[in-house]
């Protein structure tokens, strides 16, 4: 909402300047953002008379002037092809200061004494005309400003609402000071009105509040307006068909008008909240809207047929043509005003454009009405529709200011439209009328803030507010009409808070209270995680939960999910971000693409967020998953032969450093092979016995269609299955005696895997073997035929004695025994 | 004598001069001399095989054959020494004690010319790279949401986390929002289905726990939500908020003010200015929102270059929003079943990705979601 300063003074005597007038309404809750200057003033511009015009002697697009300022002649160097002798021309003379901050100083211009300067229309910030200078007899005959952004009447807007001057030819007085031709700059604060108070969408209810904060008084043009009232006949063929949707409403028709453009300090006071001028009527209705928070209506009257009104819900595929020109379809959601025949307006949302008030309209009907605030918004909503009347019907408009608005609307019509002739019209008010009546305990109210106000300061506080306060123990409380949003004694504490100053709340010293701070497992759990995968040398990202299609159907596939279960936005915002993901992997991908194009060599991240898929119940499931994709070098930096491009084996260990951090018991990894997938690298990981996840190398068809050209990467891991699966820790003595060393090599069948062959030689070495370590994997010349080489270095260790060579020998030959019943494998021979 | 005192020197292995590499040598031999000339000539004898020793292995070899603790041959002879008669013990004694030292300081003084040279023909080029790992760094959002949890469990707060998609009535319902209530409008909202949206603050997290917990409770609640806008360079439709919520006896708005200021001065610095003003939210009554002196013109609400310009980070008030909070309203505590008359509380929220754009100057708020290697390495 804009508030002009130049209007709010008309409701309030104060002469506070913006800033303090800022500070009072933001600090009571009506946050205001910006304070904009309109218009400007020109100390040291003056009008003047170009005397005569001769061409500089050293510049042939320079002319040299003799100027009459009102206090002499004065010879200016002048730029402008339009400048000639006669014409009468905003001069700033020495001192001047221009609304672009120029000052004017006596100056040499290629020679030649220049004593002051001849303006443009955009040196004053008149307009962006800068194509010659300001022509002040045509300026005044086209009636001030060319572009209506800076009208300019004689005199300062009228508080009275009369019609001002025209810039006159009379006006242009020789050495008349040019602030004398326009209007005073005016302040306009920009507030942001809370959602729950409708009052403050009107100049009365900021004057409110702020005649509340600066304990200012009502003006005497206020006290005026505020308790004029409507009257008129009772003759109109008025009906309130749905009196829950509309219990008030006021018709009234007037005759004898004549639509005009507003005169300029209508449209200068609309321009300057923000709104544009379209006629002297509809600009009224604007001005009484912004003024009392009351929208208001005229229709023509001459376009309602049969001379009725009716207040009822449309008919299911009754048809309204509404202002903007859209056709819509109504539902009987929707509550309407309608004639004899059909619907001429969305009630409180927007009127018809078959009896829009035009050019040729010469009798008006006036609505001022008070609709349900709940029927405003379905109605509305029904139509898709969000209208300045709309809004301050939904929030709640004033029950009782709509005969002080509707009186006030027609005095103003009146200087419009000298002629007017009220005729038929009528009331139907079904309001309840009384006010809300709240009981408010001081003790609550002291337990509440913290801070204990006694009764009579809450009575003078509330009072300040127009409160109506009975004094005792609760005290009885009497909200103003214009407070829908007062409904329970903690809000009249906030009242009492927002009036005595939050800033005057006091510090206390932190309480307990008997709560103290713990950490969750799993928040533990998801630390450790980040650590982790950080300590990898992975960089961490949050990626959006929103993704395409297409990602999260990737993202699906990994994790062996069918696109069916995918949690799908109703009403997305775009295409790329539409679906929930099933798992982190979509934002990474895309990440992950995002930094290739962009130029980086290598993508390490991970990430720990949720995954969306349908289950069975309401609402969809959300598992907290951790994924990690590795793309590019090896090392940060290496400048020799260990450098290299990632492979499955670097990732996997990767991964398995992780799980190992993580206290997985015993990950078991087995060959997998999925959709998305690189044939014959990839696995599941699985810990005792259920799956906690997969690990891999993408496939290459899928990260091409990510434009990636790089072998990816990627871990999988659901975090809670991850906690099921954790090793319990149990502490045991390390060894202390001697162990033995020996390295044992094996020709397997190509086929037997790492993990058949060391569960093999586990099993049969028993507990003496401490540790047992592939070293080596060969095939290729010197094995046998479908055969391959694995290498295993082996230490052990008995706890409580030495072994001996002979005991180490035993074992050893148990295992050799194992690998080649087991696996068909036999020792290589040295 | 000279025979076993000479036992192990090779005859092929090279020689060369001690004293150059060992300046005292003249001068100790004559320490040897008069006692025995035969121990002298073997020791210079050994003395040019040290000298000579072509690398450790060589050194070390030809140490341990002449002084090495079993094997010596100068060691074997000092073994002897009790078996010599009388006049020879004390003379050959000193005399081979003295050869021992001797050849042991210049086998250091050669082993010390060895490596010398050794470093400098395998010198590294030390202003080359080395190979390095990888560093991992957590992501911007992340360090300054860790940061705020910390010190909310400084004062007292454990985190709960709750579901990011939220029956509707969970996100406004209980919360206070009437149906049909213009304060929905602003939350635009994402629906998954009729009744079912992306919740849209953290707030759903309160009736969660409250449902969940008996009172007194004093709670965070970090974490994403959701709005449906349209992106540009400060809207994105997926942020970050933290609330909090204190329910006991006798919580104050006093208390809540306490425990914002608290929190303002462990962020922004022992001496930050705030401020408290009304602000509508349909959860809490009174509402409160706290703003902050505005860093980049410290409060002044003028640009830093031209005190005739305003701020442009603050637009000139000289504050910044920092958060919302207020008291608990009382139809929340209804609708978990909690006794309005009995408990009291309060609550604040606020967006993380606001708190890290004042802080590290952030242009944009997609920058975020979008994983640019080159963002996130700046933090």
């Amino acid at each position: 909402m804009k508030l002009p300063l130049s209007w709010l003074r008309e409701w309030i005597d104060t002469d506070a300047p913006a800033e303090k007038i800022a500070e009072a309404l933001t600090t009571r809750g009506f946050y205001v953002e910006g304070i904009e200057t309109r218009g400007a003033s020109y100390p040291g511009v003056v009008v003047a008379r170009v005397l005569e015009v001769k061409k500089h002697p050293n510049a042939d697009k320079l002319s040299l002037c003799r100027v009459d300022s009102g206090q002499g002649e004065l010879t200016i160097v002048c730029g402008a092809p339009n400048v000639r002798a006669g014409m009468i021309v905003p001069l700033a003379t020495q001192g001047a200061r221009l609304p672009g901050g120029l000052v004017i100083r006596h100056s040499r211009i290629r020679g030649e004494e220049s004593q002051g300067m001849i303006c443009s229309a955009r040196e004053l910030a008149l307009s962006d005309e800068h194509e010659g200078i300001l022509d002040l007899e045509r300026w005044a005959n086209e009636g001030g400003a060319s572009d209506g952004s800076r009208p300019a009447g004689v005199s300062a807007s009228n508080p009275a609402g009369a019609a001002t001057a025209q810039v006159t030819a009379a006006a242009l007085v020789i050495g008349r000071p040019f602030d004398e031709l326009c209007d005073p700059p005016d302040q306009v604060l920009e507030v942001e009105v809370p959602f729950n108070r409708p009052d403050g969408l009107g100049v009365l209810g900021l004057a409110r509040e702020v005649r509340a904060a600066l304990g200012a008084s009502w003006s005497a043009t206020a006290r005026t307006r505020l308790s004029a009232r409507w009257q008129g006949r009772a003759d109109f063929d008025l009906e309130l068909e749905d009196r829950e949707g509309c219990p008030r409403y006021l018709a009234q028709r007037i005759d004898g008008v004549v639509v005009a453009p507003s005169p300029p300090w209508l449209r200068r006071r609309l321009e300057s909240a923000g709104q544009r001028s379209i006629n002297g009527i509809v600009d009224l209705t604007n001005l009484v809207l912004l003024e009392f928070g009351q929208p208001v209506h005229a229709f023509d009257a001459a376009k309602l047929a049969g001379n009725k009104i009716r207040v009822r819900r449309a008919q299911a595929g009754e048809t309204l043509t509404t202002l903007d020109g859209k056709t819509r379809t109504l539902d009987p959601e929707v509550l309407v005003i309608a004639d004899r025949d059909r619907p001429v307006a969305l009630a409180g949302v927007m009127g018809g454009q078959d009896s829009e008030v035009t050019e040729t309209t010469t009798s008006l009907l006036l609505e001022c009405a008070w609709f349900d605030p709940r029927r405003v918004r379905r109605s509305a909503r029904a139509v898709g529709l969000a209208t300045e009347a709309s809004k301050r019907y939904e929030r709640g408009v004033d029950p009782e200011i709509g005969s002080p608005a509707a009186a006030r609307f027609l005095a103003l019509l009146k200087e419009i439209c000298p002629n007017l002739k009220p005729m038929a019209a009528r009331e139907r008010n079904h309001l309840d009328g009384r006010r809300r009546t709240l009981l408010l305990r001081p003790a609550r109210s002291a337990r509440i803030l913290g801070l204990d106000l006694g009764a009579a300061e809450s009575k003078r506080l509330l009072d300040s507010l127009e409160f109506g306060v009975e004094a005792g123990d609760p005290l009885r409380v009497t909200v103003p009409s214009w407070r829908p949003d007062i409904t329970i004694e903690d809000d009249l504490i906030e009242e009492i808070a927002r009036a005595h100053g939050y800033e005057k709340i006091p510090e206390t010293r932190l309480e307990t209270s008997g709560v103290y701070a713990v950490r969750s497992e799993s928040e533990r759990r998801v630390a450790r995680a980040r650590r982790a995968m950080l300590a990898r040398g992975l960089d961490e990202a949050w990626t959006p939960t929103l993704v395409a299609e297409r990602e999260a159907a990737d993202a699906a596939r990994l994790m062996g999910e069918s696109a069916e279960r995918l949690v799908r936005l109703v009403n997305p915002t775009s295409r790329e971000s539409e679906v929930l993901r099933p798992s982190p992997v979509a934002g990474l991908l895309r990440a992950c693409a995002h930094n290739l194009r962009q130029g980086a060599g290598s993508v390490r991240l991970f990430e720990v967020g949720t995954g969306f898929l349908k289950s069975a119940g309401e609402l969809p499931e959300e598992q907290r998953i951790l994924a990690a994709l590795v793309a590019g070098a090896r090392y940060a930096h290496a400048h020799d032969a260990a450098q290299g491009l990632l492979d499955f084996e670097d990732a996997k260990g990767l991964w398995e450093a992780w799980l190992e951090e993580m206290r997985v018991d015993t990950p078991e990894w087995r060959a997998y092979s999925a959709d998305g997938w690189k044939p014959g690298a990839s696995a599941e990981v699985a810990s005792r016995t259920s799956r906690i996840g997969w690990a891999g190398t993408l496939h290459p068809a899928l990260t091409r269609a990510w434009d990636i050209e790089v072998p990816v990467h990627l871990f999988v891991v659901f975090l809670d299955a991850l906690a099921r699966g954790a090793a319990d820790v149990r502490a045991s003595l390390p060894g202390r005696f001697p162990p033995v060393r020996r390295d044992l090599a094996f020709f397997v069948p190509a086929s037997v895997t790492h993990l058949e062959i060391e569960r093999a030689l586990s099993e049969a070495a028993g507990d003496a073997l401490a540790s047992i370590e592939v070293f080596d994997v060969y095939a290729g010349s010197g094995t046998p035929e479908g055969m391959k080489s694995l290498a295993y270095a082996l230490k052990f260790q008995h706890p409580e004695r030495t072994l001996t060579e002979a005991e180490v020998q035993r074992i050893q030959d148990r295992m050799v025994a194992a690998v080649a019943k087991e696996r068909g494998g036999r020792l290589r021979e040295k | 004598m000279s025979d076993r005192l000479l036992e192990g020197l090779d005859s092929s292995w090279p020689k060369a001069d001690a004293s150059a590499l060992f300046s005292a040598w003249h001068e100790r031999l004559q320490e040897i001399e008069p006692y025995s000339a035969e121990i002298a000539a073997a020791t210079v004898a050994w003395g040019q095989a040290i000298a000579a020793a072509a690398d450790p292995a060589a050194l070390v070899g030809a140490q341990s054959a002449v002084i090495g603790r079993e094997r010596g041959a100068i060691t074997r002879a000092l073994a002897e020494v009790p078996q010599l008669p009388l006049e020879q013990r004390k003379t050959h004694g000193r005399a081979l004690n003295a050869a021992k030292r001797l050849l042991s300081d210049l086998a250091d003084a050669r082993r010390a010319q060895l490596e010398a040279a050794a470093t400098s023909s395998d010198a590294y080029d030390v202003t080359l790279p080395g190979r390095r790992p990888w560093i991992g760094r957590p992501h911007v959002l992340a360090q300054v949401r860790d940061e705020l949890l910390d010190l909310f469990h400084g004062l007292g707060y454990s985190v709960y986390e709750s579901r990011e998609v939220e029956k509707e009535e969970y996100n406004f319902g209980k919360l206070n929002f009437a149906p049909d209530h213009p304060a929905r409008d602003a939350h635009d909202t994402y629906f998954v289905a009729p009744d079912v949206v992306l919740r849209t603050h953290t707030s759903p997290g309160w009736v969660r726990a409250m449902e969940e917990r008996k009172p007194p409770l004093r709670l965070v609640f970090p974490g994403r939500v959701y709005r449906a806008e349209q992106v540009d360079a400060s809207h994105m439709d997926q942020f970050h908020q933290i609330d909090g919520l204190y329910v006991a006896k006798n919580v104050s708005m006093a208390d809540l003010k306490t425990t914002l200021n608290t929190f303002a001065r462990s962020i922004y610095g022992p001496k930050t200015r705030t401020r408290l003003i009304p602000i509508y939210f349909p959860f809490v009554e009174p509402g409160c929102q706290m703003d902050v002196a505005c860093a980049i013109c410290d409060g002044t609400g003028r640009a830093r270059d031209d005190a005739s310009q305003r701020c442009p980070v603050c637009k000139g008030s000289g504050w910044s929003e920092l958060l919302g909070a207020g008291m608990v309203h009382p139809n929340v505590f209804r609708a978990v079943g909690y006794d309005p008359e009995e408990w009291t509380g309060f609550a604040f929220g606020m967006g993380l990705e606001r708190i890290a754009m004042a802080r590290y100057g952030i242009p944009e708020i997609r920058l975020f979601l979008e994983n640019d290697l080159r963002f996130l390495h700046q933090f």
